[in-house]
């Protein structure tokens, strides 16, 4: 678990982190007196809880709430404040919670452990993927339908390659092969990739792709798959592999050999 | 063909990227006219390339772009923070990429944001605000959010002009 506090008062941020190191030793705690660095960070680093002081110059605690939420949607918001009224301002941010200074261990104790959103504890999955048989995306339920074809095997490349960052290069050659004008590939993929943000955005399911500078890869806690619980359970699974796999894709043959085999071990076991 | 650049670089592209995320008709504006080749000083470019060339000419200047170079995913983010109109604040009212709603830049919206900044300075409202208030966009130092609250209170802010 991740969690930020950015706390105006030295004091009160070393009261309040003190509290979370006992509370959750292994959580990575990162402390700012100042919004902007805060900010700065968040961009680089998954947060799942944020404390934020109301007071904060520059960018207050509400306006800094608005922005980490924009960058992390499932975070979970705590507003630390002087004055009970500000309670209403943090309902209206959907904050997880709020806190009244001078802090209490056992407020904060109790916030954590009555979290909005619990880190890696969400029950339910909005998306799921296929890959036995055909290779299809759901999200809530419903496949997903994206405006290129491609855009969709952009996102079968990136579940088959289960979490590992995949680079446009790599994604290029699953594409096309070694088929046509890589530069002409490359603006074509770049298309693709803001078509695979685009639906992503519009179904707030942005989550599930982790990009970096030139490479992407499926957030593989954020989804469900048939692959991943076949995997993952073997032969207690839901699902089980019977030789089809991702059968629209001709790169996915290759994996074919991998999955027999693991398939006929299980039946020897 | 520099009018046919200038035209095509105005409210219709600046519309589209304001509709781009709620609207399949935005996008394909978008796309259109981000990929029409125009010639531009003897040579065939995209108007995609023009706005990359005029961003890092206007932006990306301290990050040792070269004349007539153009802007790629880390130019632009590294000089989006530096954007804000008519005062250097971390509001929304203020902070370009915020007001926007820009809070990540990357290889699938870099090119975006710079047309966004150019056609909004060439015919959106920063240019309507530049004519009617004297609000501009001003352009402060690198990385802001890494300042001292001092720091950035005296950083050095200039004006961008097309």
């Amino acid at each position: 678990m991740n969690i930020l506090a950015v706390i105006k008062t030295k004091s009160v941020l070393t009261e309040l982190t003190d509290t979370l190191k006992q509370a959750y030793p292994d959580a990575m705690i990162m402390t700012y007196t100042e919004s902007p660095k805060a900010l700065a960070a968040a961009r680089d680093q998954q947060i799942d809880v944020a404390f934020l002081d109301e007071k904060l110059p520059e960018i207050d605690g509400l306006l800094l709430g608005r922005y980490l939420r924009d960058l992390h949607p499932n975070i979970n918001l705590i507003l630390v404040t002087k004055v009970r009224a500000a309670a209403y301002d943090a309902m209206l941010l959907r904050s997880s919670g709020c806190l009244l200074l001078p802090l209490s261990k056992k407020d904060v104790e109790k916030e954590m452990r009555e979290l909005r959103n619990p880190p890696g504890q969400s029950k339910h999955k909005r998306v799921y993927a296929q890959t036995f048989g055909n290779f299809e995306i759901f999200a809530d339920g419903v496949p997903v339908a994206f405006k290129y074809t491609k855009t969709k095997e952009i996102l079968a490349i990136l579940i088959n390659n289960k979490g590992v960052q995949t680079t446009n290069g790599e994604i290029i050659a699953c594409l096309w092969e070694d088929d046509g004008d890589p530069k002409v590939k490359s603006s074509y993929l770049s298309n693709l990739r803001q078509d695979l943000q685009n639906t992503l955005t519009t179904l707030k399911l942005n989550d599930i792709i982790i990009k970096q500078r030139g490479s992407m890869a499926i957030a593989m806690d954020k989804i469900d798959c048939d692959l991943y619980e076949w995997l993952d359970k073997k032969k207690k699974s839901r699902y089980q592999y019977l030789g089809d796999y991702m059968n629209q894709f001709s790169w996915a043959e290759l994996v074919h050999a991998e999955l027999d085999e693991i398939s006929y071990a299980l039946d020897e076991a | 063909m520099d009018e046919e650049r200038q035209a095509r670089i105005g409210k219709t592209l600046y519309d589209a990227i304001c509709y781009f995320e709620i609207s399949e008709d935005a996008r394909e504006d978008y796309y259109r006219i981000m990929d029409t080749e125009i010639t531009a000083h003897g040579r065939t470019t995209t108007i995609r390339e023009q706005i990359l060339r005029v961003y890092s000419m206007l932006f990306c200047e301290d990050l040792g772009a070269e004349a007539g170079s153009i802007a790629g995913p880390d130019e632009v983010e590294a000089t989006a923070d530096r954007l804000y109109i008519g005062k250097a604040d971390f509001d929304p009212e203020h902070w370009y990429r915020m007001k926007y709603h820009f809070p990540i830049i990357d290889d699938d919206n870099y090119d975006r944001f710079a047309a966004l900044v150019i056609s909004d300075l060439k015919a959106g409202p920063l240019h309507e605000a530049m004519m009617e208030q004297g609000d501009m966009l001003l352009v402060g130092e690198l990385n802001p959010l890494s300042m001292s609250e001092e720091e950035r209170q005296n950083q050095k802010v200039r004006t961008a002009v097309l």
